[in-house]
């Protein structure tokens, strides 16, 4: 059997292993709509008690009856290549090895959209930027995938999204929506963008046009000394307004479906891939770090059953995006695609049932993190080997000393990721000769690690 | 944290008058327009923008010439588009070492 043959026979096996007995949904298989605001951190939201107003309609998303909003929910990877990759397979980053070991899925591999595809559902996706072009894989499955090189933000979808759910089909539809909004550097219309700041830009940074702005910095990612107050307090502001207006496109979104009478019988999912770090201990950006600043992400889920009696309104219990997969797959009665690990959220299932705790790990690309209920072991890649630290809560004293045990414990869940070979810069360059234009993608998002060309 | 959310929906609905135990979603371009209307006018004026370049920023979105905005014309202000990259990366200063 020749290679191709292979994989499609691969394809063909891992689909055929897909299709559901039955819908678990009383009203048949659901709308799916997934909206990804990508770079939002779960504590710059108002779900964690934010004291800026930077997310009032995923506020009221989230108090919605039937919606669940989880508040230990992390991504499996601190920047969005491998974070879609495994919302989209249900792997740990590490296993699947996008943005790792490999630029794209592996050949066969199936995922979420292939999944409801072969279940009969129309699928769409208005996403952009380099981590999501098709070349990585994400499309695969997908209907129609509305893809450009430019870091789109959610308002660019909204209308096209909208109109596509509202209208009429006699199938199921799964809608991917996302957007680059809190992504730097942070574009904002100019009527929002200096609406968290008490100390304006002297100088207006105009970018995508004379009426919008952006936080244009002199620092590369990575980790450095402390910003000077005032570069802080407008990195702080800039971002904040960035997270503002994904909110708001989010809030547009799920309005219109209210109103549309459709919300009510989607199924919807709003996340973000990873966070954003801004300034703490010297960390900018995201890729790099270990900290929750970029682990910790937003999720909040409404099922079309929402008033099931005794689903909880929270989930204090750590969950990774990559259980999203086996979640949708256990509530449409569907077998989940080969080779996924994460595990169906029980507190979405029916009848819903508390979930056991369970650990949670993910990486960067200096670094593993680990969270086990208010525990976190993170682990920097040195020169020497790794740097271990583990930590409680908020409190970054390192308790290995007085925890050993319970450090080995964590270690061990990592199993051989540390022993790992691979070289994220060598695939973010070898993504960046597939074309100059996604060289030209990569350079301006940060991601560009050409020794020369600063960026990481 | 359920609490926080429940606290921020209280105040959401005391700014917009809304009731608090409607379980609908708020009209997120009224929110918006809340937020910009910083003084409750109605109108969102130059002095609650505070960007150096405010009064060529209102006059873009201003289609009836009025020199303030109202709610629909901050709506077609917030609703997007833009494409474009993200705008042009900084250098790195030469003596900050970031891995």
């Amino acid at each position: 059997m020749t290679a191709s043959a292979c994989t499609r026979a691969a394809v063909v096996a891992s689909l055929a292993g897909c299709a559901p007995a039955r819908s678990a949904e009383p009203d048949g298989l659901p709308d799916i709509v997934m909206v990804a605001m990508d770079t939002v951190r779960w504590d710059r939201t108002n779900l964690a008690g934010y004291d800026r107003d930077t997310t009032p309609n995923l506020a009221a998303f989230a108090a919605l009856p039937g919606s669940v909003v989880f508040s230990k929910a992390y991504t499996d990877a601190a920047w969005s290549q491998p974070a879609y990759a495994s919302l989209f397979t249900g792997q740990d980053a590490l296993t699947h090895g996008v943005g790792f070991r490999t630029a794209e899925l592996a050949d066969g591999q199936a995922t979420l959209t292939t999944m409801l595809k072969a279940a009969g559902y129309e699928t769409r996706a208005w996403v952009s930027g380099p981590h999501l072009a098709p070349i990585t894989g994400i499309n695969r499955g997908f209907d129609t995938y509305d893809h450009d090189l430019s870091y789109k933000t959610l308002g660019a979808s909204v209308q096209p999204a909208v109109q596509w759910l509202t209208g009429t089909s006699d199938r199921p539809r799964f809608a991917f929506i996302h957007g680059y909004d809190a992504h730097g550097p942070y574009p904002t219309p100019a009527l929002l963008s200096e609406h968290f700041s008490d100390q304006p830009h002297d100088q207006p940074q105009h970018c995508r046009g004379k009426y919008w702005r952006c936080h244009q910095t002199e620092v590369t990612w990575g980790r450095g000394p402390p910003l000077p107050d005032p570069e802080q307090h407008q990195l702080n502001a800039a971002y904040d307004a960035a997270v503002a207006f994904a909110d708001h496109q989010l809030g547009r979104i799920l309005y219109s479906l209210q109103e549309a009478g459709r919300l009510d019988h989607t199924l919807v999912i709003v996340f973000s891939d990873h966070g954003e770090m801004l300034g703490e201990d010297g960390w900018l950006g995201h890729a790099h770090g270990h900290s929750d600043s970029v682990f910790h992400v937003p999720l909040v889920v409404r099922l079309p059953t929402a008033s099931t009696p005794g689903r909880p309104a929270e989930v204090d219990r750590v969950v990774s995006l990559s259980d999203l997969l086996p979640t949708v797959a256990s509530r449409l009665d569907m077998s989940p695609p080969a080779g996924a690990e994460g595990t169906p959220i029980p507190e979405l299932l029916d009848p819903p049932s508390p979930g056991t705790p369970t650990v949670h790990r993910a990486a960067s690309q200096c670094c593993f993190y680990v969270r086990d209920g208010d525990w976190t072991l993170k682990g920097m890649r040195e020169e020497t080997g790794w740097r271990w630290t583990l930590h409680r809560g908020d409190d970054q004293t390192d308790r290995r000393a007085e925890e050993p045990e319970r450090h080995a414990a964590l270690l061990a869940t990592l199993g051989d990721w540390p022993q790992q070979t691979y070289n994220p810069r060598a695939i973010s360059e070898k993504l960046g000769t597939q074309s100059a234009a996604l060289k030209e993608a990569l350079k301006s998002g940060g991601y560009w690690s050409g020794a020369k060309e600063g960026g990481q | 944290m359920r609490t926080a959310t429940l606290l921020w929906m209280g105040m959401l609905a005391a700014c917009t008058g809304a009731a608090p135990a409607d379980p609908a979603l708020p009209d997120p371009d009224t929110l918006m327009f809340t937020r910009l209307d910083r003084d409750g006018s109605g109108r969102v004026t130059v002095d609650e923008i505070p960007d150096r370049e405010a009064r060529a920023v209102i006059a873009a979105w201003d289609a009836d010439s009025s020199g303030d905005l109202d709610p629909s014309e901050v709506a077609t202000a917030m609703s997007g588009p833009p494409p474009g990259l993200p705008g042009k990366k900084g250098k790195a200063r030469g003596k900050r070492t970031r891995r």
